[in-house]
């Protein structure tokens, strides 16, 4: 199967005796646990790790750390750099002001929306100068975190 | 006696530890969304609040106390936030014969108007810094230039760093106080704010202090909880680097003198914002324990709510002679992340596994598939370390965050460990704008191989599992045919 972390990606084959991992020239055994938790030996070096299933992919824990895998579908990544139309909700959480109106022109870093979460209050402005072409919301909703909460017409 | 814990979350499963290491009885409350929580089944008994907001559970006072009087409960312990200082509630208690495992009312009542506190303190002779009250209809542009910026805005009736704003010119004066004024009224149901001078790279060092109703009142020595993000603390440790013997000394007395001014029963404490010059003044009292408590503890070999219900049933203050070992730390492993503004991060906790080791305790309220949700502050657990000194407590704390397991929602527990690892950390040199004088960088390194692999096995038992509805009952080792993948 094929995995991606940011641009890279690589294929990996859960061999038919399912306890056998490999990864090019890459090969390696789970000694004990399952999917969820256990050991790896690696070219007879063990690896304590645990794993879980995430909305895209799988979150891997080794050593302290905590990486984020993606299933590769094969769908590009959007470009960054580019400066974005929309802002979005960061977290997940209640539109406290939504200041914006379809047709406001607005200015660079104006405050447009005051969202709350977790009893903490953040203000998102403005990525850039523009007129509002919609809103996602109004004062008072629950919006899911990801969610268009003012799109600019585009430049 | 029967003590009912007003609260949820990890404090209520601390406070029901000691209550039940006493021999007394521990009666847990939930809202129908913690039916299944730790702190429930931690307790010798449970209770359903009716409702569906925090409003209509943890602070519907009435419904508590007739919980409370339904099944007999002797005293209320209310935990930290919530009902904690909140002095109607103390009222409330007092008139249902039950006793409330805090301060006075009249004391609650004093230290939570902000305003109050600091005259209180005046007259008593603590250093308090200079400020004044506002409210926004009126001339707050005068009375900050009269303050003078950088300052503060600061909810009277807050904690927590809630509807707090810092403001460094006057064009973002009027925006501040509008939007802390909301938030305050938010979080505490006052939205009075007042303008307070900022102290450039201030450290915050608080005392723990404890009276009882014989008229004693002690400090318990202080805690250091200077590196703080959006104001609220994350690291928290004893002793502080930045006191030597004298300025503990007078710091110590001036928190004393601050529990006599109030009559203090029960445990509070006095905080103090500390110059890079070496004075101190008055920031605020805490009147209930705080969520950084454990590294007193730890320090002390105090168990600090068993002095709480000592204190509360009438006895003298249990201490003896005060000897402080070694030096205790603290991390506050959050669901957020770091790399993102130290956003919350909800989700269900697929896997949960804390460290264990000798001196190294784990406070928490979660556990494996718990929900982390919007409606409740993102705080997974404490980390608490000790050492014989700062460098052996920090070494067992890196130790520590390097294998808490935590998946299924973004934590601190990388951030928290770069944090503790920064050489300025190391050297103590602190203060509460250390987050944005240092930036701890997001790690950038690439995963190693084995992380690939254990992800491609993951994936494959995902898919397995939705191929085979029995996928889980027979070893997915044994069954080679669902498992070809390629």
């Amino acid at each position: 199967m094929k995995l991606r972390y940011d641009d890279q990606e690589r294929e990996i084959k859960v061999v038919s005796s399912g306890d056998v991992l490999q990864a090019g020239d890459l090969l390696a055994r789970v000694v004990a646990g399952d999917e969820d938790e256990g050991t790896l030996e690696i070219h007879g070096r063990i690896v304590p790790y645990a794993a879980a299933r995430t909305k895209d992919g799988v979150a891997v824990w080794i050593a302290g750390r905590v990486w984020h895998l993606q299933a590769a579908t094969g769908k590009k990544r959007e470009t960054a750099g580019a400066v974005s139309d929309e802002i979005l909700a960061p977290m997940p959480g209640t539109i406290l002001k939504m200041q914006a109106q379809p047709g406001d022109v607005v200015t660079e870093k104006q405050p447009l929306v005051v969202m709350e979460s977790m009893k903490m209050e953040l203000t998102l402005a403005a990525p850039r100068a523009g007129t509002v072409a919609s809103i996602g919301g109004r004062t008072g909703d629950l919006v899911e975190m990801g969610a268009v909460l003012v799109r600019l017409e585009p430049q | 006696m029967r003590v009912l814990i007003a609260n949820r979350g990890e404090i209520a499963v601390r406070v029901a530890q000691s209550v039940q290491q006493m021999g007394f009885q521990a009666i847990a409350v939930y809202a129908d969304s913690d039916r299944g929580a730790l702190h429930v089944r931690s307790a010798d008994e449970a209770y359903r609040l009716a409702g569906a907001t925090v409003g209509e559970t943890y602070l519907d006072i009435e419904q508590i106390l007739d919980l409370a009087r339904v099944h007999k409960a002797d005293a209320i312990h209310p935990g930290y936030g919530f009902l904690s200082e909140n002095a109607r509630f103390a009222e409330a208690c007092g008139k249902a014969g039950i006793t409330f495992i805090g301060p006075t009312p009249e004391v609650i009542r004093a230290m939570g108007d902000k305003i109050q506190a600091k005259e209180i303190m005046q007259k008593a002779g603590v250093p308090v810094v200079p400020g004044v009250t506002v409210t926004l209809d009126e001339e707050i542009t005068e009375k900050a230039a009269g303050v003078g910026y950088p300052l503060l805005v600061k909810a009277a009736a807050g904690g927590g760093g809630k509807g707090m704003r810092l403001v460094r010119r006057p064009a973002e004066l009027k925006e501040a106080v509008a939007s802390a004024s909301r938030e305050a009224g938010a979080a505490f149901g006052d939205a009075r704010v007042f303008l307070e001078k900022y102290v450039e790279r201030p450290r915050h060092v608080e005392f723990q202090i404890f009276g009882d109703s014989h008229g004693n009142a002690v400090h318990l020595f202080e805690r250091e909880c200077s590196v703080q993000r959006r104001h609220q603390k994350i690291v928290e440790e004893t002793p502080s680097p930045a006191l030597d013997d004298d300025l503990r000394a007078r710091m110590g007395a001036a928190a004393v003198a601050a529990a006599r001014a109030m009559n203090y029963t029960n445990a509070g404490t006095v905080e103090f914002i500390l110059g890079q010059d070496g004075q101190f003044y008055f920031l605020e009292v805490n009147t209930r324990l705080q969520v950084e408590h454990p590294v007193t503890e730890q320090l002390l070999g105090l168990d600090l709510v068993r002095a709480q219900l000592e204190v509360a049933s009438g006895r003298p203050l249990p201490f003896g002679t005060l000897q402080p070992r070694g030096h205790a730390l603290e991390c506050r492993i959050y669901a957020e992340d770091p790399a993102r503004g130290f956003l919350p991060s909800t989700g269900t906790l697929q896997r949960f596994s804390a460290p264990r080791a000798p001196f190294v305790r784990v406070d928490t309220g979660v556990s494996e598939g718990s929900e982390v949700t919007v409606h409740h502050d993102p705080m997974l657990a404490k980390l608490i370390t000790w050492g014989a000194d700062r460098s052996e407590s920090l070494a067992r704390m890196r130790w520590a965050l390097r294998r808490f397991v935590v998946l299924g929602v973004t934590t601190n527990l990388e951030f928290l460990h770069d944090l503790i690892s920064h050489e300025a950390f190391a050297r103590g040199d602190i203060h509460t704008h250390f987050l944005e004088e240092h930036s701890i960088a997001a790690r950038t390194e690439n995963p190693p191989d084995e992380a690939w692999l254990v992800a491609a096995l993951q994936r494959a038992a995902v898919r397995a599992v939705g191929a085979t509805a029995s996928a889980r009952d027979s070893s997915p080792w044994a069954d080679g045919g669902a498992w070809r993948l390629d």
